[in-house]
């Protein structure tokens, strides 16, 4: 499976991000994607459908991208997943967070298709390390 | 209220992150936090500070004015004997009364009051946002209209040139010149095309700001509701008796400056108007 093949759920509140996320992810190649508008939601489709990558808001209503984070973690099924982390603000306190609570990187908004590009090789050559 | 140096993304920043990562993959499980860490910071609260509140400075010339409305002396509706004790009883519980209700008022007038420039301060931040993002998408419309106009006239001038063509109207060299020039045009076209879909990307990129500004709208609802129940809590409590005594029984069903249930004051906007229109105003 090549890399343009990869499956990607993205997880926001606002559907003008997960718009705006889908076209970046589409103009990087990447023409395989879907929506989930909270971490509930997304865990419900990670569960029921098969996906390689999750690229996931930070604040959401229900279960937000951390909760969402750590349930993928402790989920067999799920634990080998990478996650993005999408933040609106480069707190310290959050990229430790995410870091220790097993993310495998993140992307602060608002953010350019270069940038979101540049994390997400990072995380694929991370992946065949 | 735009990204200051603490938003921004960093090399040291992603190497922080990139550490943490190498050490959980050393030891197999997610290192938990050493250091007390927020479990959640909540984007437009963390965004603004808070302005340091003052207690307003009308506040202490109302309480003189309540002051001034209490009777000095009882003593013509009790019997003279006790109309003393009555009055320094009376004098007693009308300074605690008041004393009590200043503290209440001070901080509703504190909350009130500190939640105005919160919420001005958002606002002009999702100005700000909208702005640069309505420029954004204007200067990259701007910016692709000659690049599509340009294809536009070329393609017609070229057809209306192919049209002669069909009709046997060009002569040889007329038609190699048509040919060099359609396709230089197809060359062209692509370069032309990929400028303009740049410039579509902007225009999408530049909606971005819905996203932030949407997380501070909410936050601004949430602020205004709570001043409209500081305000209210405020009038009610400084109702005449006998309004409040009707409101008491006809609207609440229950003491209405009672904080526990301020929420149920007003559910309803219906109901902030019944309350108002039961307080004269």
């Amino acid at each position: 499976m090549g890399l343009e093949d990869t499956r990607f759920l993205v997880v926001d509140d606002f559907s003008t991000m997960r718009r705006i996320l889908r076209n970046l992810l589409k103009e990087l190649g990447f023409k395989n994607v879907q929506e989930a508008e909270d971490g509930i939601v997304a865990l419900a489709k990670l569960r029921s459908e098969k996906f390689d990558f999750v690229v996931s808001d930070w604040n959401m209503p229900n279960m937000n991208g951390i909760e969402l984070l750590r349930e993928i973690r402790a989920d067999a099924q799920l634990n080998h997943l990478p996650v993005l982390m999408v933040t609106a603000e480069a707190k310290r306190d959050n990229i430790i967070l995410a870091a220790q609570e097993g993310a495998s990187g993140y992307v602060i908004k608002p953010f350019t298709a270069a940038t979101l590009d540049g994390k997400l090789m990072k995380i694929f050559r991370n992946m065949q390390d | 209220m735009t990204a200051n140096s603490d938003s921004e993304d960093s090399e040291d920043l992603e190497a922080l992150f990139d550490s943490i990562v190498a050490a959980n993959k050393a030891t197999g499980v997610p290192a938990k936090g050493e250091t007390p860490i927020k479990p959640k910071t909540d984007l437009a609260t963390a965004a603004f500070t808070k302005p340091e509140s003052k207690l307003p400075l009308h506040y202490s010339s109302l309480a003189a004015k309540e002051d001034s409305r209490v009777p000095l002396s009882h003593s013509q509706s009790f019997p003279a004997q006790n109309s003393e004790v009555i009055d320094r009883i009376g004098h007693l519980t009308r300074t605690l009364h008041d004393a009590l209700r200043e503290l209440g008022l001070n901080k509703k007038i504190e909350k009130a009051g500190s939640s105005i420039p919160d919420a001005r301060d958002r606002l002009n931040y999702v100005a700000n946002l909208t702005l640069q993002a309505s420029e954004r998408v204007l200067n990259a419309t701007e910016a692709a209209q000659p690049l599509v106009e340009s294809m536009e006239v070329e393609a017609y001038r070229l057809s209306g040139q192919w049209q002669l063509m069909f009709e046997n109207q060009l002569d040889v060299e007329e038609f190699k010149d048509l040919a060099a020039q359609t396709r230089a045009f197809l060359q062209d076209v692509p370069r032309q095309a990929k400028a303009t879909h740049a410039y579509l990307m902007e225009i999408m990129m530049a909606q971005d700001f819905q996203d932030l500004t949407g997380q501070v709208i909410k936050k601004i609802v949430d602020i205004t509701e709570n001043l409209e129940q500081q305000l209210l809590s405020l009038l009610l409590e400084n109702a005449p008796a006998k309004v409040k005594a009707d409101l008491d029984t006809g609207l609440l069903n229950g003491p209405a400056i009672n904080s526990g249930a301020r929420k149920d004051i007003a559910s309803s906007q219906n109901r902030v108007d019944d309350l108002l229109e039961g307080l004269g105003f």
